[in-house]
């Protein structure tokens, strides 16, 4: 009965982790922010407001953060600045490029990582044909063959002329 | 009668056997295909490459290559200027006793790779400019010459052995240093394919302490 119970609030533990846990990211995901922000940080590119809401905006990235993504490795919190942590920018659906609402990068820093998959890389030409085309076996029977041809022709109507 | 017929048919025989000899040895001996695409920048728009005539871009630069020079082979060959063939591959020199340099690629001396292909044989076997390239080491000395006398020196760092369709993007496309690379054929003749099965491939690099005047 005892391993029953225990059973039973393991995986109602478990469930409910597991939700928590799909909340938390879909939360993430779904942030949202004030017009023209992708975070709580700065000011709207539209509105010019600052975008946590206040009449002060947070200006940088918060402490322990590199970019809005995220938490902050020293203290936890949020790196967009607000409530809860955001994966992807808004407009962006990974770190790569420019957001397509705000035109800023999506890698949250002040400038944007290319995405490595749209990089083309530099066509090659192929490598020169630097032998001669032709077969040499045939040229030099065919060059052997006319010499003899001639030589004999020449061998042929000199005799010719003598003969008369 | 007959005998003047005979006399004839031997003399226009010996005429046309001439004609055929010295077309097949001029052929064999002094003109090389080329197949060069013209014009090659429309080809390069299909073919995908970013194509930049170093020529045209530099025509009032005096450093585009003239000659190129291997004092160990006893080489001093003219640089012809080459682009792509039809087939999207570097052109060759039209002839068996200069050297092309592809000049949609990197200038010699500057940063980046800069290709320069040679003929191994020709029509009859004999050997070709680039016949001796393989006898390069380590540590031998190339020299590309500019058209107003500079001479750039290179020092021969490794030789690479490619299938004749192989597409090395490093050997027109590395860019983090100052490389010359010399192309010739290698292994043997395919006649269904029309040419040798292998490409050698030397790669020098440019010395540091350099001849700046001939």
């Amino acid at each position: 009965m005892t391993k029953k119970i225990l059973s039973l609030t393991l995986l109602s533990l478990f469930v409910l982790f597991s939700f928590a846990f799909t909340a938390g990211t879909a939360s993430a995901q779904t942030a949202t922010f004030p017009a023209g922000c992708s975070s709580a940080l700065g000011y709207s590119v539209t509105t010019g407001l600052p975008c946590n809401g206040t009449s002060t905006a947070t200006i940088g990235f918060i402490a322990g953060c590199t970019t809005a993504l995220g938490y902050s490795i020293t203290t936890g919190v949020p790196c967009s600045g607000g409530p809860i942590a955001i994966n992807y920018l808004a407009g962006c659906s990974s770190i790569f490029g420019y957001s397509v609402i705000t035109g800023a990068p999506c890698n949250g820093t002040n400038v944007a990582t290319i995405d490595p998959g749209t990089v083309t890389p530099t066509p090659t030409p192929g490598l020169p044909q630097t032998g001669a085309s032709d077969n040499a076996l045939v040229n030099i029977a065919l060059l052997i063959s006319s010499a003899a041809l001639a030589a004999a022709g020449t061998l042929y109507v000199v005799r010719n002329r003598r003969a008369e | 009668m007959q005998g003047n017929r005979q006399t004839i048919f031997a003399g226009v025989l010996v005429v046309a056997s001439l004609a055929v000899f010295s077309t097949v040895l001029a052929r064999a001996t002094l003109f090389a295909p080329t197949d060069e695409a013209v014009p090659a920048v429309i080809l390069g728009e299909v073919l995908g490459l970013d194509l930049k005539d170093n020529v045209e871009v530099s025509a009032e630069s005096t450093s585009l290559p003239a000659r190129l020079q291997i004092p160990k082979l006893d080489i001093d060959a003219k640089v012809q200027y080459v682009g792509l063939t039809k087939k999207g591959n570097m052109a060759a020199p039209n002839n068996f006793t200069d050297v092309g340099w592809y000049k949609y690629g990197t200038v010699p001396g500057e940063e980046g790779s800069a290709v320069i292909a040679g003929h191994v044989d020709n029509g009859i076997a004999l050997p070709a400019i680039f016949n001796k390239l393989d006898d390069l080491a380590e540590g031998d000395d190339i020299y590309v010459e500019t058209s107003e006398g500079t001479r750039v020196r290179f020092i021969v760092k490794e030789k690479n052995v490619y299938d004749f369709d192989e597409k090395v993007d490093m050997v027109f496309n590395q860019k983090d240093a100052s490389i010359l690379r010399l192309i010739t054929c290698a292994g043997v003749w395919v006649p269904k394919i029309r040419t040798h099965d292998k490409r050698l491939v030397v790669t020098a690099v440019k010395a540091k302490a350099q001849i700046s005047k001939n």
